[in-house]
């Protein structure tokens, strides 16, 4: 196997074990995920699953490098400071946040993609604990 | 049950450090902070568990789009049972074909849908509407052509509304390539777009990796070679409507599925 060419097909972050499992001794389902083999859980799984995850980011950095080509230093950056400061209102860390100025100002408003019709996360059956994660949002954990 | 137990009296127990100020127990619960809760009894995992550090983060991001979780599964199902009949998505076994003539397209489809040699249904519809004066035709994939001709649609409405001007077929083929570029052949859609805008009338075929080529005739699909065979034969540029309309006949002489055709133009 070429070692450096599964570099670049590495999942960027660490691997994240599911404590989902019944008993205290247990962290892998054997039942979901099959037997325990460390080049599932670092390689992707399918060709499309790196450039999905990175896909928005991707295109970003090619929009803005080539804003800045075009119109100079200013352009990406006022563009990034509005993003970012739109990002800033969320609602509360477990509950999914309605993003809509940054929709607008992507101009994902206008279009619809598979974002909008699959895993919608406004209708996801699962939550994260609502007191623990305001603790640690607040850093009172 | 007992697993329920044993997560209150641990929960329990750690409100009690809480509340005397340690800091060191409080880790044992992080683990659950960023946990989906599915299930009552999860238990949480001992202190010195590797997983706690990755818990930290705020690993659980939710993601919008295609879901990639049972790939490996299904790989694995695969490998080891090698038996097992794995649902395949179904192609559309179709012909499609269009033509340019001198004041319009004409677009042309069978409409049959066949699973292997079984025909499913006689009378599928497999030209799409996009825009009043644009249609799409769809071959491979029945769900992916379906669905991205519908996606487009949407997005041509949505984009019409915006800018106040109708749609171009320009801009329908190039919002349909760059969604099937972006996946890379994996939405396996033949589409054949075809249409009259203010530049005039236009045909375009796009292939599932994205490619395209603006003709002005063209066949896609399982029974392409037939239909083009026929084409080349008896197409002329800048033809008047009835006699495209008999080189349509021909074509539809020549194979053996039944037909629909959609006659776009000035005079539709």
């Amino acid at each position: 196997m070429n070692a450096r060419g599964l570099g670049s097909q590495l999942k960027d972050s660490i691997p994240v074990t599911e404590l989902s499992a019944s008993g205290p001794f247990e962290s892998h389902d054997l039942l979901r995920k099959g037997l325990p083999c460390v080049k599932n859980e670092l390689l992707p799984s399918h060709p499309l699953e790196l450039s999905e995850k990175n896909f928005h980011l991707n295109q970003d950095k090619m929009n803005f490098s080539t804003l800045r080509n075009i119109q100079g230093l200013f352009a990406p950056l006022k563009l990034q400071m509005e993003f970012k400061a739109v990002q800033q209102v969320q609602r509360l860390p477990f509950l999914p946040s309605s993003n809509l100025s940054l929709d607008i100002l992507r101009g994902n408003d206008e279009t619809i993609g598979f974002e909008d019709i699959l895993n919608d996360p406004s209708q996801s059956e699962l939550m994260g604990e609502p007191h623990l994660m305001v603790e640690y949002k607040l850093g009172l954990l | 049950m007992t697993g329920a137990s044993h997560a209150l009296r641990k929960g329990e127990s750690e409100r009690e450090k809480r509340q005397t100020g340690q800091e060191g127990c409080l880790t044992e619960n992080l683990a659950l902070a960023f946990l989906p809760r599915r299930w009552s009894h999860v238990d949480p995992q001992p202190l010195d568990h590797p997983a706690h550090l990755e818990m930290l983060k705020p690993a659980f991001e939710l993601r919008r789009g295609f879901s990639f979780e049972n790939c490996q599964r299904n790989a694995s199902l695969e490998r080891v049972l090698p038996g097992l009949r794995i649902p395949q998505a179904h192609k559309t076994g179709t012909t499609i074909a269009g033509l340019v003539f001198r004041d319009g397209v004409i677009l042309g489809a069978d409409t049959r849908a066949t699973n292997d040699s079984v025909v499913i249904d006689k009378s599928c519809e497999k030209i799409h509407f996009i825009a009043p004066k644009i249609y799409c035709c769809g071959a491979g994939v029945a769900a992916d052509a379906e669905m991205t001709t519908r996606m487009a649609a949407s997005n041509m409405e949505l984009h019409s509304l915006s800018t106040g001007r109708e749609p171009r077929v320009a801009t329908v083929t190039r919002v349909i390539r760059q969604t099937l570029f972006r996946y890379r052949g994996h939405v396996g859609a033949s589409l054949i777009v075809g249409g009259v805008d203010l530049t005039g009338p236009q045909l375009y075929s796009v292939h599932p990796h994205g490619s395209y080529s603006r003709l002005p005739f063209t066949a896609l699909g399982s029974g392409q070679d037939a239909a083009l065979a026929v084409l080349e034969d008896r197409f002329q540029p800048n033809m008047k409507r009835t006699i495209s309309a008999k080189v349509w006949t021909a074509w539809r002489s020549q194979s053996s599925g039944p037909f629909e055709a959609e006659g776009g133009g000035n005079g539709k």
